[in-house]
């Protein structure tokens, strides 16, 4: 490392610093509590070739993903003409996109009137038009689920902010207000990006820029590769379900065969299931996405780059056809549940290479629940809420309770800010559910419950969920969580709903949402008594369940 | 007379005035196992004449110490069925790194057993939708009673808007058990997001009974001395408050030794005639940056503390892991890094001698050529040069020592570069017409350089720099912050509404109770606003009594237009908090005193490394310089708590008041 290669990384930081600079702009001036609270979204800058060189951290879905769409664009779009004001847009997840709801804007930046790269951002937006506010649970092709935007060459000045762009994508929307918002605060991101790279590429000059974002690839490559090889040679399988889509009635298989090869890898999805004629295709974009993130999140190293350089090393073979890369027009709008899936199956295979360092399954999937009320005088209520659950327990580690997915990193809305905003519902509880945990030398973490109540008619309840069937499974040795459910509680009735479904609700129904927990990692019975005699004194667990999975610890004094 | 005492990790550091209004300075080591008594060594130390002493004006880490280390009291929550799980379910998101399948949330301030549910409810708007079930109460209490709980904190949904529950609760618990503490989120923290809120609430109940006992014990340790005035505390504000205040607000004392420094560099730059500046104070395992427009230093209403949220008005500061115990490593990738890692004060770099062996920050300064060994700390504790040059011979990257070392300076300065890019630029500022005011140990050796970086042409080092936070206690405004929670939209009626509340009053009310006449004191007004539909609010302040829905509009999106970068002209606007704040200015007169010139036969010429290149230096004392004089570089001044750095094409003048400005030429 010489001097030079000092002030390459000076700069490398300081592109780092212009991406989150962008992402906290685009939070902190969103409107939708999806972009605002959940921080469904991701910034990035992107070299002129359309490689990202830094992502903020905010969603590991996204990882990955916009370069994708950078390149379909290119593909489809003359790029010849562009200027100052020229910006890409699109939402098609056949296109690079993830699901319609990610409108992604990217800009050049120019210095010296040279391009030297591009910003882009993706947003998830709250309502995309289609069959249904928010999410559209019937859809069996892709038009039912909202708006298509292809890569779209557009000028921002004369297409957005009233524009004709702007004006037809908002007249397919149910909530053009928020849109409109969060729309806006994507442009003052890439804005803000734009002004940072001009101002770094004068400071600098702008060659050594250009050189700094090739640098900090290959400079990510090395430590990735690093990393990665501290995985031994081999080949494993593993596999993972979701529950059932739609329309069927059966478990959907994912298939991951892994092979490392000397700090690089392959990942090969021969073998899943066929696509489905409904929301739960995973686009090849959220695939790509999570099997990177599957690989990352077990490295020791947490401190490498998010950029694109991540997946050089990471060949990832995912058949057309199959719900890991479904075929044009097929709906993708719930493709995360099986992007979880991708993680589950890669870190199956991997947990026989390295048993040590992957955890026992987390409840490992997103739960997207929707109230939606038509108001009698025009314009659509829409209360959408993003949920995580309880984290699997590994070697020295007891998984984390009530958190937002590893694919994700939502935040929930304060209660006092939902029952502000929707005075239509009220929150009744919002806590930990006992014993949802798996049992395990190290327990996984718990899930959650929330009972929501509706003080009005005409409220149409939608939502996936995940792990209503199949449970997050144990590792060596450890026990399984508890699944999930959904009822709805009508007087003295008990309405007990599946994974997914669509309810019109009366004025004074309780929705109960209740999310797994993570399961468990080694023998129940190697758990320390004090683990468990803490666990049973902070009400995690019940007497009984001590008594069914530790009974060691019973014979121990200081359990009673 | 005005004394201020400032309690730090290594040393307490003591300031007063004499009669004269002259500066006195006295530093003694801290006592970690006993705190208060370093301030009563202090005071002897420095032979303050207490009897005489009118406002002793104290800085403390007690409350963040304890938060910190999770010994507080044993706290208990009350709050509203079905929300036992607020503060462990938190935010429900990963902040840190979202890459990893093994994510630790914050610790909790209080044991989950302790949290208990009380059947009640009151709605968005205010509204009590169950009656509060005192019989069922009752027996929560005294659960936490009967195991030994001594602080309780009160934390209900929406009790911003409508506090009478905690209210009786309060009087309840306090009924049973005059001697618990108790905190109500309706006083501690008024305002919406009931995670913040409780969390705010029960750390304030946890530090609450430490501070209390901390500070009655010095209290009682000054007045056995004959110090008869009243004890002030310094706050994250930037401003002090009564000592029997602390105990109900112990959440404002987070923090709060940064915000007196930067407190202080308002007091230095306004007496040399500047007016914007960024501050820059480098310890031994960071520095803090803070922004000062027209030396008006920006607040959050936020702090983190340990990843725990706490809501409390503080100096908007971005702290980056770079101070002079910070470690110089290569990752796998093949590039440097330096911090957060630091050795800290033990063992300390390696050139302490004290057993640390790892390149520090220090260490680098010492090999480049910066630092004399024989000179540090006015000769009083002696550098090993040896042994920073073997823990740099450990550090595997190609190159000379000096070269290794260079690239560790250039990568801090690079670093702190980007801090003061965040407290501006990212702020809608253009730092190039701002003055950099550097302090701390390390400040006045990065400034200029980091002035560079960012096209800042001027750099005040002010009198004596290692102990700016001390004297910012000397020379702090009392300074109180009022919130309260309206969200409502900004209309004529709306505005009435919170001008008839009048937080002013309150302030008025408070300032009474203080014992201040009218017209002694300030009350600014202020309200946070957003668009309808944010997340985010802005504050404005403003005079509440002459402003009117449209003039709040217009400077509203002016702030928004500078941060964000557009303005939704068609949208309401709500009103989120109505703020005040009562400062009472403290009109001290203060001389710091020169010490006196000694013959120029004391500079020398040295090489030192810079930026890649080895230059002559001049190296002298600081005190060599004389009022009006300017030296150019490369030199360095040395003084005994710091080391100034003048680059090449920079000037250093010693001004009219003693403080010594760096210039670009």
């Amino acid at each position: 490392m010489s001097a030079d290669q000092t002030k390459l990384a000076i700069l490398a930081n300081a592109i780092r610093a212009i991406a989150n600079e962008m992402g906290a702009i685009l939070v902190r001036s969103a409107f939708s509590t999806i972009v605002r609270e959940a921080r469904d979204c991701s910034t990035a800058i992107l070299d002129a070739h359309g490689n990202v060189v830094s992502q903020a951290e905010m969603i590991p879905i996204h990882n990955g993903g916009l370069s994708e769409a950078f390149r379909a664009s290119v593909a489809q779009l003359d790029l010849t003409t562009i200027g100052p004001t020229s910006a890409i847009l699109l939402n098609d997840p056949y296109a690079g996109g993830q699901h319609l709801n990610d409108f992604i804007i990217f800009q050049p930046v120019f210095a010296e009137n040279v391009l030297i790269g591009w910003v882009g951002n993706t947003a998830h937006h709250l309502d995309v038009g289609g069959g249904g506010a928010g999410i559209n649970i019937d859809a069996a092709e892709l038009l039912q689920e909202g708006i298509v935007i292809p890569p779209l060459l557009i000028d921002v000045e004369r297409d957005l902010f009233g524009g004709a762009i702007d004006r037809l994508i908002f007249a397919n929307v149910r909530t053009p207000d928020i849109g409109r918002g969060d729309f806006y605060a994507q442009v003052a991101a890439n804005r803000t990006g734009i002004e940072r790279l001009q101002d770094l590429a004068k400071r600098h000059g702008r060659d050594l820029v250009v050189h700094a974002m090739a640098e900090t690839l290959d400079y990510t490559e090395r430590r990735m590769r690093a990393a990665i090889a501290t995985i031994p040679n081999g080949t494993w399988t593993g596999e993972a379900c979701i529950d059932a889509d739609v329309r069927g009635d059966v478990p959907l298989k994912v298939v991951a065969t892994v092979t490392v090869a000397d700090g690089t890898m392959v990942l090969d999805f021969t073998g899943t299931a066929p696509e489905v004629r409904s929301m739960f295709n995973s686009s090849k974009s959220s695939s790509l996405a999570a099997a990177i993130s599957a690989v990352r999140c077990l490295l020791a190293d947490k401190d490498i780059p998010a950029n694109d350089a991540c997946n050089r090393l990471i060949d990832i073979r995912l058949p057309e056809g199959t719900i890991v890369n479904p075929r044009r027009g097929r709906p993708v709008r719930a493709r995360i549940a099986v992007s979880y899936r991708v993680l589950d199956a890669i870190h199956e295979a991997l947990g026989q290479a390295v048993p040590d360092r992957v955890p026992a399954q987390g409840f490992n999937s997103t739960t997207g629940l929707y109230l939606v009320q038509e108001r009698p005088n025009g314009g659509t209520r829409i209360y959408a809420d993003v949920l995580g659950g309880g984290y699997g327990g590994a070697p020295q580690y007891d998984g984390a309770h009530a958190l937002a997915g590893v694919l994700s990193s939502s935040r929930n809305t304060p209660i006092e800010s939902i029952e502000q905003i929707h005075p239509h519902i009220r929150m009744l509880r919002y806590a930990l559910v006992q014993d949802s945990c798996g049992a395990g030398k190290w327990r996984g973490g718990l899930g959650f419950a929330r009972a929501i109540q509706v003080l009005e008619d005409n409220v149409v309840l939608s939502y996936y969920s995940e792990h209503f069937r199949y449970p997050p499974r144990g590792k060596a040795g450890g026990r399984d969580a508890a699944r999930a459910s959904l009822k709805v509680i009508r007087g003295d009735e008990v309405i007990d709903l599946p994974t997914t479904a669509l309810m019109t609700l009366q004025k004074g129904d309780i929705v109960q949402l209740t999310v797994g927990g993570g399961a468990g990692w080694g023998d129940p019975a190697e758990r320390l008594a004090e683990l468990v005699e803490r666990d049973l004194e902070q009400g995690l667990i019940t007497p009984e369940f001590a008594r069914a999975h530790y009974a060691h610890a019973f014979k121990s004094a200081r359990v009673a | 007379m005005q004394v201020g005492v400032e309690i730090g990790g290594t040393f307490t550091d003591l300031v007063w005035v004499d009669d004269r209004g002259v500066v006195v300075v006295g530093k003694v080591p801290s006592t970690p196992s006993q705190v208060h008594k370093a301030v009563e060594n202090a005071v002897d130390h420095a032979a303050v004449p207490l009897r005489q002493v009118t406002r002793f004006a104290h800085g403390s880490t007690i409350a963040t110490n304890a938060l910190i280390t999770r010994r507080g009291a044993r706290t208990g929550l009350l709050t509203t069925k079905g929300f036992r799980d607020i503060i462990e379910i938190g935010l429900h998101d990963r902040v840190g790194n979202i890459y990893t399948a093994f994510y630790h949330k914050p610790r909790a301030p209080v044991d989950r057993r302790f949290i208990r549910e009380i059947r009640e409810r009151v709605d968005g708007s205010g509204h009590v939708v169950e009656e509060l079930d005192e019989e069922a109460a009752r027996r929560e209490v005294q659960f936490l009673l009967d195991n030994g709980v001594t602080s309780i904190a009160i934390c209900l949904m929406h009790a911003y808007r409508n506090g009478a529950h905690e209210e009786r609760l309060r009087e309840m618990v306090l009924a049973m058990s005059p001697t618990t503490r108790v905190g109500c989120s309706s006083r501690v923290s008024p305002e919406f997001r009931e995670y913040e809120r409780t969390v705010t609430t029960v750390v304030n109940s946890f530090v609450s009974p430490v501070v209390v006992d901390y500070i009655d014990r010095l209290d009682r340790g000054l007045t056995e001395r004959g110090c008869r005035s009243g004890l002030q505390i310094m706050q994250s504000n930037g401003g002090i408050m009564p000592a029997e205040a602390a105990g109900d607000n112990a959440v404002r004392m987070l923090l709060s030794g940064p915000a007196a420094g930067v407190q202080a560099a308002t007091w230095f730059a306004r007496r040399n005639g500047i007016n914007d500046i960024i501050t820059i104070d480098m310890g031994g395992t960071s520095t803090d940056v803070a922004v000062a427009p027209m030396l008006e230093p920006r607040v959050v209403q936020e702090l983190t503390v340990d990843d725990l949220p706490i809501r409390t008005t503080a100096l908007d500061m971005v702290t980056v892991g770079a101070g002079g115990g910070s470690i110089a490593t290569l990752d796998s990738g093949g590039f440097l890094n330096v911090g957060p890692a630091s050795a800290g004060a033990e063992p300390g770099p390696a050139c302490y001698g004290r057993g640390g062996t790892l390149p520090t920050v220090t260490d680098a300064q010492l090999i480049a050529g910066l630092l004399r060994p024989s000179h540090f700390f006015a000769g009083r504790m002696k550098l090993d040069i040896e042994a920073a040059k073997a823990a740099f011979a450990s550090l595997p990257m190609p190159g000379e020592l000096a070269e290794k070392a260079d690239s560790v300076l250039q990568m801090v300065n690079g670093n702190m570069a980007a801090a003061v890019r965040l407290v501006s630029t990212a702020r809608g500022i253009d730092p190039r017409d701002f003055t950099l005011v550097a302090y701390g140990g390390g400040g006045p050796l990065h400034a200029a350089m980091v002035a560079g970086e960012v096209g800042i042409n001027q750099v005040l080092v002010p009198w004596s720099p290692g102990i700016t936070s001390a004297f910012g206690l000397l020379i702090a405004d009392l300074k109180v912050d009022f919130v309260k929670a309206r969200l409502q939209a900004l209309t004529d009626e709306t505005l009435a509404e919170v001008r008839a509340a009048d937080l002013a009053a309150t302030c008025d009310r408070y300032a009474a109770s203080l014992g201040l006449t009218k017209g002694s004191y300030d009350v600014q007004t202020g309200l946070d606003l957003r668009y309808a539909g944010q997340g985010f609010e802005l504050t404005v302040w403003v005079e509440l009594a002459q402003t009117s829905p449209q003039a709040l509009r217009t400077v509203f999106e002016n702030l928004h237009r500078e941060r964000y970068g557009y303005v939704r002209s068609n949208l309401p606007v709500q009103i989120v908090n109505a703020r005040a704040r009562l400062t009472r200015k403290n009109e001290l007169n203060v001389i710091t005193p020169k010490e006196n010139v000694s013959p120029r036969a004391s500079r020398e010429t040295c090489d030192i490394v810079l930026r890649g290149k080895r230059v002559a230096a001049t190296f002298m004392a600081r005190s060599d310089l004389d009022f009006g004089e300017t030296v150019s570089g490369p030199a360095i001044l040395e003084e005994p708590t710091t080391t100034t750095l003048v680059p090449p094409t920079w000037t250093a003048r010693c001004c009219d008041s003693g403080d010594l400005l760096l210039e670009k030429k």
